[in-house]
């Protein structure tokens, strides 16, 4: 058969942008109950699932001198309560195909079940017992504790995880958040079962937590479950304010979690960063993007593209509810440990003294408002917006404003931000390496500490109180 | 449950269309999928189909190093590729107003990739820093390595996808040319699209981009028959480990095969939440195992059925392996209690509807039935198959497939367990 031969089509340019779609931040329904209980509903027919997630307010920086408590308490709630024994709640949950699963942050707790709708209100009635009604039996417990040590001593045997518990030590020194979320052997070992009691006791109240729907329910069904529970839900909390940070002395250590023919440094390097209702933030998050927030970022594309020295490299601002880390992170051989940190000290000056310019800050707005829908495409996505919308009070039309707040991000903010919230004279480096193999080449950033294997992850250093 | 619309058809050059609109989020995807994964590799040159995936990054005829990246990322979106003992896929999600963005990007690298000495040498250093990262540095990386190294003789499925530091070394520019050209071609592949747009716009699009891509004669590897496993193969580990750890697998056949099916039960049974049996037995009562797991690998020729598990303070892994030869045995020998099966059917069904409801999901899906199965149209079906497996099936499966002779198994224990032997 003859074909009319078409004109040659012109690779050469890539093809410009359609019309944009209508992007919003969805509608979602809020309701305050008299006990002081919120819930949220988005609402989403699409899919036959729903999604509910009890959220706590505070999570493991409010451990006390117990490290882990939080984590371990969110853990033990589904491990028995006044009507179900842990082995029902399993066979129950597991029986409809439905998840249950608890997570603990610093500034939260939070317990999750997913369901298809046809299994709603046994989803929710699960959901409710194990949030109002746990026991922490004893035989419970002593099982998960020991669990817990276990998969602690597991962990310590992960660069990723020597590092940044050494990280956050380092950073945060006897504030709460130099601790692990999860616990470590001794604080989880020394846990009874009265701390789980007080533990839920003080902060499972109504006026400290919330809930939000998410999928395919409407808001007349949720608060028909609601009614009948948690807005009857009696309590007050009593929670004090975090403490400040501690300060600490400022003289650029090297720490070394030693690990034994490792074949990768697992770097960490950084210092504290910003709140995350801070009114910069979202200013910072554009600039840390620029620097290592994306695969395109100055960090990935000098370690990676440029060096291959490593799979991936990034920087991020940990936003809590006082300032958590900022940090850079890679792993890369052993050989080009310095290097690495080298090009990291490097590009943290570098965004510091020099505007970026127009098209790398283009790029970067582009990049945030594109995503935004991609990053909103399910109704669980939403939720977990909404969940930071409630937890760090954040001003209810911040996504509604958020990618008009980022076009209007100018150079000049870019630099100012960095120059506030980064500072590459004050850097803590930590990794998890061989010592023997890299120290020596180390010793230009400053003293070497080096940290065994088996101790504890916190370093010999003296903390001034502030 | 639910009903993915689709509509598919061949170009003139082999290259496979699938569309899938949904319009409910402004959010499209493009899935390519290329049939050949490290299987289809030289026994010297492991890892090549992973490492070239890493060099469709690298730019092509019109898209310069490092600027698919940007491309894609200036636009708000995201992309990725992943490689498999069978396949390879390159996707992106991006706004749907920038479809033929992807196209264009897709179809660029399909018809001219740039494969230069420079960009191989610094990719090659990723990939390597990649395997450090994953299996060298990490408790128990090496052990899926491990495991299909014992339960394969002849397969390509015996070396792992991301290959061996001196086969990485040894990989030379023109070796991935004539990868290229062997295996990239519009007849050995798949493109799927979900999400927000208008198919008989997208078919213009895919038409004036890739229609002109020059299909090839694909390199086909022969089938390599393995013989069954007729007797135990076991390894001993000693590496960078808290706690002893066992990893047994067990041959079983191709994903297509009903058979196949029933393990996927099977597994569900075995180690699927807390009230499954293995996890019931032996982390909850005995506390003998500090986590457990079974998972049948879907793989297209015949694949393995595999059980893992960590063993608790203080107990050993002869014991624990006992204790998970008993349960299979049970399983063998009654089958799944009706309560059971029912109880797997609704897991099966809610995960069925967590897999689709991002539009990447639903092209993944898509392109994947097309690639492995030979059918797009599986995807409405699929569930359907696993529902309908009685339990008679899963007790013969378990019985066929999950016994002690066709069985691999490695024994993980931490370093220093062997500087205390000597």
């Amino acid at each position: 058969m003859k074909v009319n031969r078409k004109p040659a089509l012109d690779r050469t340019k890539a093809p410009k942008p359609g019309p944009a779609g209508k992007i919003s931040f969805p509608k979602y329904f809020e309701k305050k109950y008299r006990n002081g209980f919120k819930i949220f509903v988005i609402e989403n027919h699409q899919l036959p699932i729903v999604t509910m997630g009890f959220v706590l307010k505070n999570g493991a920086a409010y451990d006390g001198d117990l490290p882990g408590l939080a984590s371990v308490t969110c853990e033990l709630l589904s491990k028995g309560t006044k009507t179900r024994s842990a082995t029902k709640i399993a066979e129950e949950i597991d029986f409809v195909g439905g998840s249950l699963s608890q997570n603990v942050s610093w500034d939260a707790g939070q317990v999750f079940v997913s369901v298809l709708k046809a299994h709603l209100q046994k989803g929710f009635d699960i959901l409710r017992d194990v949030v109002l009604n746990p026991t922490f039996p004893q035989k419970e417990a002593e099982r998960v504790k020991t669990q817990r040590i276990a998969a602690i001593r597991q962990l310590k045997a992960d660069p990723g995880y020597m590092a940044d518990t050494t990280f956050s030590s380092v950073v945060f020194g006897t504030h709460p958040y130099g601790n692990t979320i999860s616990g470590n052997e001794k604080s989880v070992n020394r846990m009874r079962r009265g701390d789980f009691s007080k533990f839920h006791n003080a902060y499972f109240t109504p006026d400290n937590s919330f809930l939000v729907f998410a999928g395919d329910i409407s808001p007349k069904e949720a608060e028909k479950y609601v009614s009948g529970s948690f807005a009857k839900w009696k309590g007050v909390c009593k929670k004090s304010p975090l403490p400040p940070l501690p300060e600490l002395p400022r003289d650029g250590h090297v720490f070394i979690a030693n690990k034994q023919g490792a074949v990768q440094s697992s770097l960490r390097v950084g210092h504290r960063g910003i709140a995350r209702s801070n009114p910069d933030y979202l200013k910072a998050f554009v600039m840390n993007t620029i620097l290592g927030g994306y695969f395109s970022s100055r960090i990935n594309m000098n370690l990676r593209e440029a060096h291959g020295y490593t799979y991936g490299g990034r920087t991020d601002f940990d936003g809590r509810i006082i300032p958590g880390a900022f940090q850079a992170s890679a792993d890369v051989r052993n050989d080009v440990t310095a290097e690495t940190i080298e090009e990291i000290v490097r590009e943290l000056k570098r965004i510091r003294e020099t505007l970026p310019s127009k098209d790398e800050l283009t790029m970067v707005k582009n990049y945030l408002t594109g995503l935004f829908p991609i990053q909103l495409e399910t109704p669980q996505q939403v939720a977990g917006r909404v969940i930071a919308l409630e937890l760090y009070d954040l001003p209810r039309n911040y996504y509604r404003d958020y990618r008009n707040n980022i076009g209007k991000v100018t150079p000049k903010d870019i630099r100012e931000v960095a120059r506030k919230y980064i500072d590459p004279d004050n850097l803590y480096v930590v990794l998890s390496g061989d010592a023997r193999k890299i120290a020596s080449k180390l010793k230009r950033f400053g003293r070497v500490e080096i940290l065994e294997e088996d101790g504890a992850a916190r370093p010999v250093q003296k903390h001034k109180q502030s | 449950m639910i009903f993915i619309e689709f509509s598919e058809l061949t170009l003139p050059n082999g290259l496979h269309v699938i569309m899938s609109p949904d319009r409910s989020a402004p959010v499209i995807a493009v899935d390519v999928w290329y049939h050949v994964g490290s299987k289809n590799e030289e026994p010297s040159r492991t890892g090549f189909a992973h490492l070239f995936e890493h060099m469709m990054f690298q730019g092509s005829a019109n898209v310069k190093k490092a600027e698919h990246m940007k491309y894609v990322e200036e636009a708000g979106g995201v992309f990725n590729g992943s490689t498999s003992h069978d396949r390879t896929n390159y996707y992106e999600a991006l706004p749907s107003n920038r479809l033929e963005l992807a196209l264009w990007l897709e179809s660029d690298r399909m018809s001219s990739l740039d494969i230069s000495r420079r960009n191989l040498d610094n990719q090659r250093d990723v990939v390597k820093e990649e395997r450090r990262f994953r299996v060298d540095n990490k408790p128990y990386g090496s052990a899926w390595e491990k495991i299909f190294a014992l339960a394969y003789r002849e397969h390509p499925y015996k070396w792992p996808v991301v290959g061996y530091l001196e086969h990485l070394d040894a990989a030379t520019v023109n070796e991935a040319r004539s990868f290229f050209r062997k295996y990239y071609l519009p007849n050995n592949a798949v493109l799927a699209i979900s999400g927000d747009f208008i198919p008989s716009e997208a078919m213009k699009l895919v038409e004036k981009y890739f229609g002109d891509i020059p299909p090839g004669v694909v390199g086909r590897s022969d089938r390599v028959a393995e013989e069954p496993l007729s007797s135990q193969a076991r390894e001993v580990v000693y590496d960078n480990v808290a706690l002893p750890a066992i990893y047994m697998a067990f041959r079983v056949p191709p994903m297509i095969s009903d058979d196949s099916n029933a393990l996927n039960l099977a597994a569900e049974i075995l180690s699927k939440g807390k009230s499954s049996r293995l996890y019931r037995k032996l982390v909850y009562e005995k506390r003998i195992a500090q986590s457990v797991g079974a998972f049948q690998l879907d793989l297209e020729d015949p694949g393995l059925f595999v059980v893992n598990a960590v063993v608790s303070a203080g107990n050993k892994l002869e014991d624990m392996e006992r204790e998970i030869r008993n349960e299979i045995r049970l399983l063998a020998e009654r089958g799944p209690r009706e309560s059971e099966l029912e109880k797997t059917r609704n897991q099966f069904s809610s995960d069925w509807v967590r897999q689709l409801t991002k539009a990447l999901g639903r092209a993944d899906n898509l392109a994947q039935f097309h690639t492995l199965y030979g059918n797009a149209g599986m995807i409405n079906r699929y569930l359907d198959r696993l529902l309908h497996v009685s339990g008679r099936q899963v007790r013969d499966v378990t019985r066929e497939y999950l016994d002690t002779d066709n069985s691999a198994v490695v024994y993980y224990y931490p370093r220093e367990n062997r500087a205390r032997k000597r």
